[in-house]
This record gives structure tokens, C-alpha cells and sequence, in this order.
């Protein structure tokens, strides 16, 4: 299957997500491989720092962008059980590329006004992109959920209104361990003493998208 | 008559892929020169004020080079050009 965390927003949280799924989806034996669309190249430096502190890494890790990306996707699948592709925050070609072989199409949305105010350019892109790639399915969620407040309530309604994707009713909380785990080259789900919450949280991302979700 | 072929879905060709795809903004992979072109030289005069606005742009594609930013712009000219 293959998977593509975008959007047009930087900072929601796409590489956290890409990468938590890349650990969990291969600590399960599947065969992975992790493509690095970002200019930024964060994703890889997330493999790379892992490899850097000798920490098994399953997974691999290779970087593509561009109109070609579509291409050299389309030649690696059959090696691999599962491709998840991290794409920047902006309407790239590489994002476009990314979606045209895509089965799902993952949108983390910060629950902010900015975040959700690019709703209409996601749904050009994923409207665009399905009239090529007919089993694209889109789903978003609020990423970096504030821990108190309203205004996840708010950002879910207004996301559930979209018609080009579906709108999970969960979310994934802006936890710190998202963060440091990060910078050791682990999932929120390989730390020592993990954040409880942010396990289950990132899991029922993972079980949507890879059970729900099963194409 | 009640027996009719069934309607062939329309097939999509990789053509029609590059036209959607194009759409997105070009990134660096799109714009750097394919091994097998040659490189043209040439001398170039820029204010200094406005490469210094090159810069600041750049600041925003972290791993891009000053060449590649001015290839894209370049590249995004042509495009509109060809559109016309």
C-alpha cells in the first residue's frame, strides 16, 4: 500500500507522522520503504540519525521528488510490501507525482485558523488527482490537538464539511515525546517509558490507516 | 436493440499524468540538468539588491542551491510562455 502524508501547511506534523508509521509498519516484518519528497530531507535525517546511534533501522530510506517521482515509485512497489512518502508543506509536483500513484492520502491539520484556511487547496489537489488515480482516499486529522479548549472541536467540524476527504474524529495530542523521540532516532512507541497517550494515539492512526483502510 | 457493448472506461495516459502533475510548483529535481544534457555557460548580471532578494528566498528551501532557485524561476517563465 502506499501511503502519503501531505499537505499544503508546513509544520503540521508530517514527518513525525510519516516517520512514527514507517517504525511501527516495519516492526511488523513488512518491508518498507520510506521516500523523502521534502526539500527539507527531514525524514531522512530521521533514518540517518537512527543509523548514526546504531539503532536497527528495517526500513529504507531513499530520497525522490519531482515529476519523476511517479516513475520510480511506480518501478519500486513490487518490491516492497508498504511505501509511505513524506511530501513538504506546499502543491509541489513532487506531492502531485506522490498522489497519482497513492491508495491513501494522510492530512494532519493543526487545529489553527492558517491550518484549516488551506482546506480548499487540499481539496483542489485531491479533487485533481482523483480524476487520474480513482482509488485515492483522503483522510485528515488534527495533529498537535490542544490538550484543553475548543478549538479541536471547531477544526474537526469545519474539516468534516470537506467532501474530498474524510475527517477521523480522533486526534493526536502536541505531546513532547513526539518531539524528543525524534531527535533519538525512535518512535513515540520505542522510547523508554513511553507517553502512554501518545501510543494509543499514534496506533489509532496506524490501525485506521493500515486495517480500515486495507486496499 | 438490448444488447450493447459495455462502455470502455476512458484510459488515462501517462501524458495526461505529466499535465496534472505540472500543475504542482517545480522542485528542485524537476529543474536540475539530466546527466546526459550539457551545461551552457554564460555571463550573468544581476542587481545586487535583487539577488540579495534571491537569497532571502531561498532561506525558504532549505537545500537548494542559488543556481537551481534561478533555473526554476526560469523554467516557470518558459512555462507561461508556452501557455500563451
Amino acid at each position: 500500500m502506499i501511503v502519503v502524508v501531505g499537505g499544503v501547511k508546513g509544520g503540521t506534523g508530517k514527518t513525525t507522522i510519516a516517520t512514527n508509521l514507517t517504525v511501527m509498519r516495519s516492526s511488523v516484518g513488512k518491508k518498507v520503504l520510506l521516500t523523502d519528497a521534502d526539500e527539507q530531507k527531514s525524514s531522512s535525517l530521521f533514518s540517518a540519525q537512527r543509523d548514526g546511534l546504531g539503532i536497527e533501522t528495517k526500513w529504507v530510506t531513499i530520497q525522490l521528488g519531482g515529476t519523476d517521482l511517479r516513475k520510480q515509485i511506480m518501478r519500486l512497489k513490487p518490491d516492497y510490501d508498504d511505501i509511505i512518502i513524506d511530501v513538504g508543506g506546499r502543491e509541489t509536483t513532487s506531492q502531485r507525482s506522490a498522489l497519482s500513484v497513492a491508495d491513501i492520502y494522510i492530512l494532519p491539520f493543526n487545529p489553527a485558523s492558517y491550518d484549516i484556511w488551506t482546506i480548499g487547496q487540499v481539496n483542489t489537489i485531491i479533487s485533481d488527482m482523483k480524476t487520474l488515480n480513482d482509488k485515492l482516499k483522503a483522510i485528515a486529522f488534527i495533529n498537535r490537538a490542544d490538550p484543553r479548549g475548543t478549538d479541536n472541536e471547531e477544526a474537526i467540524s469545519i474539516l468534516q464539511e470537506c467532501k474530498e476527504f474524510e475527517c477521523l474524529k480522533f486526534t493526536i495530542g502536541n505531546r513532547k515525546t513526539f518531539r524528543t523521540s525524534s531527535g533519538e532516532g525512535l518512535s513515540v512507541t520505542e522510547v523508554k517509558n513511553p507517553d502512554k497517550k501518545a501510543v494509543q494515539e499514534i496506533t489509532e492512526l496506524y490501525e485506521y490507516v493500515y486495517s480500515k483502510c486495507t486496499v | 436493440m438490448v444488447v450493447r457493448k459495455p462502455i470502455e472506461k476512458e484510459k488515462k495516459t501517462e501524458a495526461d499524468f505529466e499535465k496534472m502533475i505540472a500543475k504542482g510548483a517545480l522542485v528542485h529535481e524537476d529543474i536540475k540538468p539530466k546527466e546526459d544534457k550539457k551545461n551552457a555557460h554564460i555571463n550573468f548580471r544581476i542587481p545586487s539588491d535583487m539577488l540579495n532578494n534571491v537569497d532571502e528566498a531561498l532561506k525558504e528551501r532549505v537545500g537548494m542551491s542559488r543556481n537551481a532557485w534561478i533555473l526554476e524561476a526560469i523554467h516557470e517563465k518558459l512555462k507561461k510562455v508556452e501557455q500563451r
